[in-house]
């Protein structure tokens, strides 16, 4: 009697420990990742530049990459997640027509419906500042490359940013300008041209810091609302003003008539610096052709830098077959992204969004690792300390790198020269 | 801040005002002749906008060249307009026709939305690139071209209104119904005529700022709400007044922008808006 019950209990032991074991034994086979990004809107080229970046990245790390085999980027040999036996990433992409209310609401139902184990988003800082409350509530590990400052003041843990915030974004602005003042350029004002949302004003509020720490009296600074047939009193306030270094962020529709209206008002300052944003836009250069040029922008990538990390020109290459055209800064950013999240998922060695997060805290990939010219490693708040930025000024209708000069193609053209001579 | 500056923003603000001043044109027309306040009149534009936009990158027609077209199909729809929701609720409560016309707004827009997505689409003219110099004063050929396309489209509709039978009899129903119903005019045929003109009105504005503005489903704000301040300026039910209106609410959104900050410039309409309404109601030159 009693062999019978400790068998039987043994049995039961047996039963419930192979159980146990085949839990753990279960990998998944894919790992959702959630993509918030304007595929439609007032900047749909930017999203779907973005959404091309992202795949191309996970198709990478699936194993569907061979170019990149054999190179130091993270993810190039993988074969779906290696440390949960070869698990694929699935992208799932929801859209935020670049609103803050339409963001929110499609980050919940992605969240409650698809159940992702990580998420990232939204290029818009407007549409990110309003899904960070979002993620954050739900415990989703979310990488951004958007720049505005407080999405990293607000003790966000769930939130990471993996490229420039706003003012290491300026910050190459001033290093550019004080090395074009050695080599004998001379400006006047320094003055601000923004849209009011989240991205225009944490940059102009950015730069306005830096420049007063610097000694440079910040000039006159002009926010405007987007949808607007005319913006001739925010150039002709510029032009009478006396800016002749601009700092502008836009984005695609309102950047355009920005230009055609300075061409209108004969308005040409010495320089143009943007963050970014129309002039990542394809669709910004198809209307303004040649118009286009001469402006200068915040770079974070350039296939030219090629020459120093080898596997951007294959890797670019590739992207170019497939789509017909060059990585871009957002492409690079959001092929970023996923690495940063594959590697938090890897060492991590788990699907489950907490276990990500906390390794997503010690990230520390090198510059090699990644497409852009910085690597990733977060601080406290979760920005990327490693975080730089280098200038390009648009030159026949391409962004060139003119700053820093170990990473130039091309020489700056100082200053932009007059609209009567285009 | 220079002499130029200032004229050069009088100028810009003058050739913005002629395309206000003939969204408010369309907007007192109805106004006047119907006592009814059309909320939807930026959805035309925005409708006439994307017809002309499709014809641009279906047929590569100039947004210019499309402007034939758009008048014919938004009087058309401005006829369907009347004959299927208006005409209905004009015997119901004032609330109703308000109501009414709000429904149209959203109906107009969201199908927009769905059927086009939100994404902002622009057309190529001919004139979109060009700069005119008059002296040291400059204006787009875009704007020069919608500005005298405006005058010349209003011009129209006050000679319609003025020396043609059915345009007397227009003013005629607008100044007394009962009077004209005595005197064998038909109100009901008179009703759609004007719609149809007033969504004519708004189609040739789209075909218009075509050539330099892009289009989404929200575009028609951009027009509206400066357009109403126009007619509350120029004076309800005032055609002649809704386009001097149109014209001084440009000059004041451009030239009071650069004056102050561009980024109260729709604040100062706003205030002239209010400031009208308060000192004389019915408007500058209202019946």
């Amino acid at each position: 009697m009693r062999g019978r019950v400790l068998g039987l209990v043994l049995a039961i032991i047996g039963v419930v420990a192979l159980g146990v074991f085949a839990i753990d034994a279960q990998a998944p086979k894919e790992v959702v990742i959630g993509v918030i990004i304007p595929l439609t809107g007032p900047a749909p080229g930017t999203g779907q530049d973005c959404k091309v970046g992202a795949e191309f990245a996970a198709d990478m790390i699936n194993g569907g990459v061979k170019a990149a085999a054999g190179s130091a980027l993270l993810g190039a040999d993988w074969n779906g997640v290696p440390s949960l036996g070869g698990a694929k990433l699935k992208l799932v992409f929801a859209d935020s027509q670049a609103s803050p209310e339409v963001g929110r609401a499609e980050a919940e139902r992605l969240i409650t419906t698809v159940k992702p184990s990580a998420t990232m988003g939204a290029w818009h800082s407007g549409v990110t500042v309003a899904i960070a409350p979002v993620i954050e509530r739900y415990r989703i590990p979310h990488t951004t490359i958007s720049t505005a400052t407080e999405l990293t003041q607000r003790g966000f843990q769930y939130l990471f940013r993996v490229g420039v915030n706003a003012h290491q974004g300026g910050e190459v602005l001033f290093q550019y300008l004080e090395w074009m003042g050695k080599d004998g350029k001379k400006w006047n004002k320094l003055g601000q041209l923004h849209e009011d949302t989240a991205a225009g004003v944490n940059f102009a509020n950015a730069i306005e810091e830096m420049a007063k720490a610097r000694g440079i009296i910040p000039g006159l600074r002009v926010p405007y609302s987007r949808e607007q047939a005319n913006m001739d009193s925010e150039i002709l306030k510029l032009k009478s003003a006396g800016i002749d270094v601009l700092v502008q962020t836009s984005y695609t529709s309102d950047g355009i008539i920005i230009r055609k209206t300075m061409r209108k008002l004969d308005y040409a300052p010495v320089l143009i610096f943007s963050q970014g944003g129309f002039d990542d836009d394809p669709k910004f250069y198809e209307a303004m052709r040649d118009d286009a040029n001469f402006g200068s922008k915040r770079q974070l990538w350039s296939p030219a830098l090629s020459s120093s990390k080898p596997i951007l020109k294959a890797i670019n290459d590739e992207f170019k077959r497939r789509n017909g055209r060059d990585m871009n800064d957002n492409s690079v950013r959001y092929f970023t992204n996923v690495q940063v999240i594959a590697d938090a998922i890897n060492r991590a060695r788990s699907a489950d969004p907490q276990a990500i997060q906390k390794a997503m805290v010690a990230t520390d990939l090198k510059a090699e690792q990644v497409l852009l010219v910085h690597g990733v490693k977060f601080d406290d708040k979760h920005d990327n300390v490693l975080a730089k930025a280098m200038v390009a000024q648009i030159l026949d209708r391409q962004p060139k790198i003119v700053f820093p000069p170990e990473a130039a193609t091309a020489k700056p053209v100082w200053p932009i020269p007059a609209w009567s001579t285009r | 801040m220079t002499a130029e500056i200032v004229l050069q923003s009088v100028v810009s603000g003058l050739m913005f005002g002629g395309v206000i001043a003939l969204v408010a044109v369309g907007v007192s027309l109805i106004w006047g002749v119907m006592d009814v306040i059309n909320f939807a009149y930026g959805e035309y534009l925005m409708w006439a906008m994307y017809l002309t936009f499709f014809l641009y990158a279906g047929a590569g027609l100039d947004p210019l060249l499309s402007l034939p077209v758009n008048l014919l199909v938004l009087f058309g729809a401005g006829v369907l307009t009347y004959r299927l929701v208006i005409q209905r609720v004009m015997r119901g409560p004032i609330f109703a026709q308000l109501l009414s016309t709000f429904g149209l707004f959203v109906l107009l827009r969201y199908a927009a939305w769905l059927l086009f997505r939100p994404d902002d689409r622009q057309s190529q003219s001919l004139v979109s690139n060009g700069v005119v110099k008059l002296g040291e004063i400059r204006v787009s050929t875009g704007e020069l071209v919608a500005f005298v396309g405006s005058v010349l489209a209003t011009s129209a509709l006050f000679w319609f209104l003025t020396w043609t039978k059915t345009g007397k009899a227009l003013r005629a129903v607008a100044q007394d119904r009962e009077a004209a119903l005595a005197l064998g005019i038909e109100p009901d045929r008179l009703y759609a005529i004007a719609w149809g003109i007033s969504a004519a009105a708004a189609g040739v504005a789209g075909s218009l700022v075509s050539s330099f503005m892009y289009v989404n489903p929200l575009v028609g704000d951009v027009f509206l709400l400066p357009g109403f301040a126009a007619v509350a300026l120029g004076g309800f039910g005032n055609v002649y007044g809704a386009f001097a209106g149109g014209l001084v609410i440009g000059i004041v959104n451009v030239t009071g922008g650069t004056l102050t900050m561009p980024k109260v410039k729709l604040a100062l309409v706003y205030l002239v808006f209010v400031a009208v309404l308060f000192m004389r109601p019915r408007g500058l030159w209202g019946r």
